[in-house]
């Protein structure tokens, strides 16, 4: 018998997320590998009812089916005031790496929950033997579509700016094997518990960055190299930003 | 309809470059697959890049296939409105920057747009088109 890592799938959401719920869930329970849970961190502002809401629809659909599912809304945790959607996502992201170590998971698959990675991610992913490993997907609307790999970032005395791949890059970069990158998003990497236990999520005030940019910058810092699987191409789910405005 | 579909001809034209890509690392594995006479070593160096190839090929058809299906999808949400609001732009934006003396909302968008970057931009340009109407119609 095969001893196959444990690992957690963790994922921040909120009830603006809702559109794309069904569909998410249920290719996150058709994903191959043998051995995770699903732990879901809402940061909706309603008091625990949308996390309480996604514990029943998926305990209707799934009932006892492994993987086991479980949502918890990170604002009844914290009882914290929201200053910024940076402090908001930092607080989820936290949330899913303290539960991913204090229940002893080996990796924490982290998935936002409008990104649908191919059946066997975990695994693929698993296979390199990375402490932080991405598979890529795309952001932005329209013309400006393009794939969320950040070849560098560029260390500022208060503020961090990171380029974002351009439509060239994307040729140059991907060249379908496994490359060092400077960043990729949070959308969907795979983080080993040793580097988390190193690493938190972090925001700062006055300083327009996501979790995602820190936490990359912080593995270099620490001289953790960030890859990314050119082979895995995710879909985005991501609602058109030109028209119904921001959305993470 | 005419104006969705031509939306949607700019933004596949963004796939240009990965679809000639594409078609030339298909050509090299059909090249490398022909019979030549060469040596062991040649002819194995030929499979390893063959190999690669083949793994480059397969993420770049995905990336395509990605983005073709978003751009089918988007371009029928926003295909009429983001050519035709554009004649309209200037318009609002005047209205915006006049009205900003007594409105701070909009008086807070109009400080915080770079205008010539943003009308660079389609989708950016779009969205704050979208915001300033509906301020300006509160």
């Amino acid at each position: 018998m095969i001893d196959f890592p444990k690992v957690l799938l963790a994922s921040p959401t909120s009830a603006s997320k809702d559109y794309c719920f069904d569909e998410w869930i249920d290719n996150v329970f058709s994903l191959k590998y043998p051995n995770f849970d699903i732990v879901m961190f809402d940061n909706t502002s309603d008091g625990g009812k949308y996390a309480a809401e996604l514990n029943n629809r998926v305990s209707k659909k799934y009932g006892d089916r492994k993987p086991k599912f479980k949502c918890f809304n990170s604002l009844v945790i914290h009882d914290a005031e929201i200053r910024s959607i940076y402090m908001k996502l930092s607080l989820s992201h936290n949330d899913c790496r303290d539960y991913c170590l204090k229940n002893n998971y080996d990796y924490m698959f982290h998935l936002e929950s409008d990104i649908f990675p191919p059946k066997d991610v975990i695994e693929r992913l698993m296979f390199h033997k990375k402490h932080f490993i991405g598979g890529m997907y795309h952001i932005y609307d329209g013309l400006s579509r393009t794939l969320l790999i950040y070849n560098h970032l560029e260390l500022a005395p208060n503020s961090i700016t990171s380029k974002v791949c351009t439509i060239d890059d994307e040729i140059l970069l991907v060249n379908g094997g496994v490359i060092k990158i400077a960043q990729c998003g949070l959308g969907c990497v795979l983080i080993t518990n040793k580097l988390l236990k190193k690493i938190k999520f972090r925001f700062e005030n006055f300083n327009e960055c996501f979790p995602d940019t820190f936490f990359a910058e912080d593995c270099h810092k620490n001289n953790i190299a960030v890859y990314c699987d050119t082979s895995i191409v995710c879909r985005h789910e991501n609602r058109f930003w030109g028209i119904q405005g921001i959305d993470y | 309809m005419e104006s969705t579909e031509k939306y949607l001809q700019q933004l596949e034209s963004t796939l240009d470059l990965q679809k000639e890509l594409l078609a030339r690392l298909e050509k090299r594995v059909e090249m490398l697959s022909a019979k030549v006479e060469q040596s062991a070593y040649e002819d194995n160096e030929n499979c390893i890049l063959i190999i690669k190839t083949n793994a480059e090929i397969g993420s770049l058809k995905h990336i395509i296939k990605e983005k073709h299906d978003y751009f089918v999808k988007y371009s029928q949400s926003v295909g009429k409105e983001a050519l035709e609001f554009d004649d309209k732009f200037e318009g609002v934006w005047k209205k915006a920057t006049h009205k900003a003396k007594s409105n701070d909302a909009i008086k807070k968008i109009i400080e915080s747009v770079n205008i010539e970057k943003t009308k660079e931009n389609k989708e950016s340009k779009l969205y704050i088109y979208n915001k300033l109407v509906s301020l300006l119609n509160d």
